[in-house]
């Protein structure tokens, strides 16, 4: 973990300017604004502690306990549709998270529609949870250190003069090139799952769904706040949506949060 | 009038003497209370004649009345005494009654008090109530209800002589908040009978009737000068439902006048006159109430409790044995709508079994219209586990309509202390399965926040979105296929160079062979040898490029044997190398020898060449 995080330092170093948020810092830092938040919460002033935490996550501190307390807050604070958002966001950070989806599910219990839902395919699903399995970041690591560790291996091969390790070394080095590109590949998806997604929230109490993207076209549902939909494309001031069951209908592009 | 007083006292004796009945054992034992009351008209008209009457109900005591000043009295004291006796279960009581009864005549305007009169006995000294009587001018052309020599002729009765009002407590009132609403008649003239009342049906409140006392006599009021007979028909406790300005529908009634009968004899007829009740249909007065709404910031578990209350909770013991029952009695008292309230919310310990509350109300005060009162909640608990208990602070939440504000009343928390029961009804038997239940699970709630999380960092530019993240593949790439290009140059230059001295080494080896003959020639048999050596090592050294200094028989032979050279070639080479050896450092080789030792190594590197090309 040591390791990874002077690495990931040395790296972004060399790639970017990073500018650290300076608000974070004068209230003693990120951990020390995460306790406050856990105090506040302890002490069920739940508004205060959400505060906290939203200013850390509008720095742009992002990691699974962060967003799940923040979810917890605003289950507290009666937002339900907010609350669902932060668990859906916690869970693309970790997808085996018991505790986010437990509350996930609570929190659905309270929408007042249910639909049955269309399960995507199953290879869809599986790519799309080993992609979550690891941080897009660790995900690129991973894909550039294979990388590196299939050339050098290569490069062993050549220099040997025994005809046995080469036939080892030579294959490996094909096998590590293609899992670079393979978690390479799952890199770029998790990020477009976590930080691209094209799922969201409504957030609005109830929002009515057009066949069209004007207030004339004609209305096919309404919607309750809470529920996860999925944006196809935007229009506008519409956007396009495809429900949990399948069916699709025009909604304000404001009436919702993306995960 | 005063024949209904009479029948009244006759009645309430009777009354008295029956419920005095019921008391004998104690009245007995402990002596009658003496009771010495006073009865008498509060309002009057100039020069009107009345009565007062003093009654006591013991004999043997000096009464005294008070001065009736501003009055006339015409005469006075009567007395008179009446006693009445019963038998109840074989037991004999009676009781007396002595009655003072004075004349009075009303002199001039005005309100009166006339002290009170006392009534002494055994040293005690008992005192009626005072009298406070308004007098009121003549109802001169006004009719009056002058009592039984001046009742009015009734066939001449006009609107304004009988009417209905509905009476409320109070005209401005919140929601939920209780009131006492009377139905009352006002009359001057004489009424034999009520029936066929229509109460209105008080839309928008929540109604209970009062208990009224029977409507037996009416007592004078004076209304604008004018001296009204007034008595309740009903009485109601409303709870406002709604807010709005509400009203309540005028009382429909009919009475049934006494009428004088016309003339019919015209030499008895003023005598004999006769009477006979004509009904008369009678509409009352509605009324407005305001009912204002509850003001807003009620606290959540406010369940609509209007007025002001305690709370006080009790457990009968605090300390008993697992199984035992334990009563909790949450005393809900005060002035409210307690008729309505609930019972407070109180959050059990899951292992004390809590059955619904038993609710009584206990409203003493109820018949005179107040809403003061308890309301009590008996809950029968039950522990199934020992232990420390903590029955939780009960907080009780009510809307005070005289400041207008929410108010809370709590009761502290209840311990009670749960002893270990004796047998072993405590433990879950292990070996009666059917008696295991499933897990119960007493709510369901989000998991709690992560306390501690890891490292928290900002989460910069994605790698993968980063050009400089791919830019390193790319150089990563380019190194590697540098150095692949340098060694396969360097490869390749080394391999010609290897190739040229393998095709030279046969030529120089045979150079060697040449300059070998030549030092036998001239009989150099040293540098004989040492070529033959060079020419063999060298051959061999160029052809698997091996450096002549890692060159030894061992290394020879296993590079010739990794070469698929014959056992036999190899044999004849190391011979031969043995045979220079040996004579490079004995020199006893003949000449000839030295001759078939040339040949040999000449034929030795053919062969080699022959093998190795």
């Amino acid at each position: 973990m040591k390791y990874r995080a002077i690495i990931t330092t040395v790296i972004t170093l060399i790639l970017s300017d990073a500018a650290v948020s300076s608000s974070v810092h004068e209230r003693g830092g990120p951990a020390e604004l995460f306790a406050t938040g856990v105090e506040n919460y302890r002490n069920e002033d739940y508004r205060e502690a959400l505060v906290n935490w939203m200013e850390l996550y509008d720095a742009g501190y992002d990691n699974h306990d962060l967003l799940y307390n923040i979810g917890n807050a605003w289950f507290q604070m009666d937002n339900i549709a907010m609350a669902i958002l932060f668990y859906e966001r916690a869970l693309l950070r970790r997808p085996f998270s018991d505790e986010a989806r437990e509350n996930l599910e609570i929190a659905g219990s309270h929408i007042r529609v249910r639909f049955t839902e269309v399960p995507p395919p199953f290879f869809r699903r599986w790519t799309d949870t080993s992609a979550l399995i690891l941080s897009s970041d660790n995900w690129a690591l991973i894909s550039l250190a294979l990388f590196l560790l299939a050339l050098t291996s290569a490069m062993v091969a050549l220099f040997l003069k025994k005809r046995g390790w080469r036939m080892v070394l030579f294959p490996a080095a094909l096998f590590m090139i293609a899992a670079s590109s393979i978690t390479l590949l799952l890199s770029r998806h998790n990020r477009n799952l976590v930080y691209n997604s094209r799922y969201a929230v409504v957030t609005e109490t109830l929002v009515t769904g057009r066949s069209s993207p004007s207030e004339t076209g004609r209305e096919l549902f309404i919607l309750h706040e809470g529920i996860k939909v999925k944006r196809e494309e935007t229009l506008g001031e519409w956007t396009e949506i495809i429900l949990p069951d399948g069916n699709r209908g025009w909604v304000p592009r404001d009436s919702m949060e993306s995960l | 009038m005063q024949h209904y007083s009479t029948y009244i006292a006759i009645r309430r004796l009777l009354r008295g003497v029956l419920l005095f009945a019921a008391f004998i054992p104690y009245a007995l034992a402990s002596g009658q209370e003496i009771s010495f009351t006073v009865n008498y008209p509060r309002v009057v008209a100039v020069g009107e004649t009345f009565q007062v009457v003093y009654t006591v109900n013991r004999s043997g005591g000096d009464f005294s009345a008070p001065s009736f000043d501003n009055f006339y009295r015409i005469s006075g004291p009567h007395i008179s005494y009446s006693q009445s006796t019963r038998i109840v279960d074989g037991r004999r009581s009676s009781e007396i009654s002595y009655s003072y009864t004075y004349r009075l005549q009303a002199m001039e305007e005005g309100k009166y008090t006339i002290a009170a009169a006392t009534f002494e006995r055994n040293d005690k000294v008992y005192r009626s109530e005072e009298l406070s009587i308004e007098v009121v001018p003549d109802q001169e052309g006004r009719t009056d209800i002058r009592g039984e020599e001046g009742r009015r002729d009734a066939t001449g009765a006009r609107d304004g002589d009988i009417f209905i009002r509905v009476e409320p407590q109070k005209s401005r009132v919140w929601v939920g908040e209780p009131f006492v609403v009377e139905v009352n008649i006002y009359s001057r003239i004489d009424i034999s009978g009520i029936s066929e009342i229509q109460y209105p049906s008080f839309t928008g409140f929540m109604r209970e009737d009062l208990e009224t006392p029977a409507l037996r006599s009416l007592e004078r009021v004076n209304i604008d000068g004018t001296i009204y007979g007034r008595g309740t028909l009903q009485r109601f406790m409303l709870y406002p439902q709604m807010s709005g300005e509400i009203e309540i529908e005028p009382v429909r009634l009919t009475v049934q006048v006494r009428e004088r009968a016309p003339v019919s004899d015209p030499f008895f007829g003023d005598i004999f006159r006769s009477f006979s009740s004509v009904p008369r249909a009678v509409k009352g007065e509605g009324v407005t109430i305001t009912v204002l709404p509850l003001p807003g910031g009620s606290p959540d578990r406010f369940r609509g409790s209007v007025g002001d209350f305690t709370i006080e909770a009790r457990a009968d013991r605090d300390t008993l044995s697992v199984n035992e029952a334990v009563t909790l009695r949450v005393r809900l008292s005060g002035r409210g709508n307690l008729r309505m309230a609930e019972a407070p919310d109180i959050a059990f310990p899951e292992t004390i079994e809590a059955y619904d509350p038993q609710v009584n109300i206990d409203r003493a005060e109820a018949a005179t219209g107040l809403t003061r009162g308890v309301k009590s909640f008996e809950y029968l608990l039950i522990p199934r586990q020992s232990g420390d208990f903590q029955i939780p602070a009960i907080n009780y939440h009510f809307f005070e309509p005289e400041s207008g504000t929410y108010r809370t009343v709590t009761q502290a928390p209840i311990n009670i202390h749960v002893r270990r029961g004796t047998g072993d009804e405590e433990r879950p038997s292990h070996s009666d399965f059917t008696r295991a239940e499933d897990m119960r699970y007493l709510g369901r709630d989000i998991r709690y926040i992560r306390t501690s999380t890891g490292s928290l960092s900002v989460q910069r530019d994605l790698l993968v979105s980063k050009r400089g993240f791919y830019s390193l593949y790319g150089v990563a790439a380019l190194a590697f296929i540098i150095v692949v290009v340098v060694r396969r140059e360097k490869i390749k230059r080394d391999s010609d160079r290897v190739r040229l001295i393998n095709r030279k080494a046969g030529g120089v080896a045979r150079s060697r062979l040449k300059s070998a003959f030549n030092a036998l020639q001239n009989d150099e048999t040293d540098r004989f040898y040492e070529e033959i050596l060079k020419a063999l090592w060298g051959y061999i050294g160029d052809k698997f490029n091996i450096p002549v200094s890692e060159l030894t028989g061992e290394k020879i032979n296993s590079v010739l044997v990794s070469a698929n050279v014959e056992v036999d070639l190899t044999d004849r080479l190391r011979r031969v190398v043995d045979r220079c050896e040996m004579a490079r450092y004995a020199s006893v080789e003949p000449v000839a020898e030295a001759k078939s030792l040339y040949s040999e190594t000449a034929e030795i590197i053919r062969d080699l060449e022959k093998r190795l090309n």
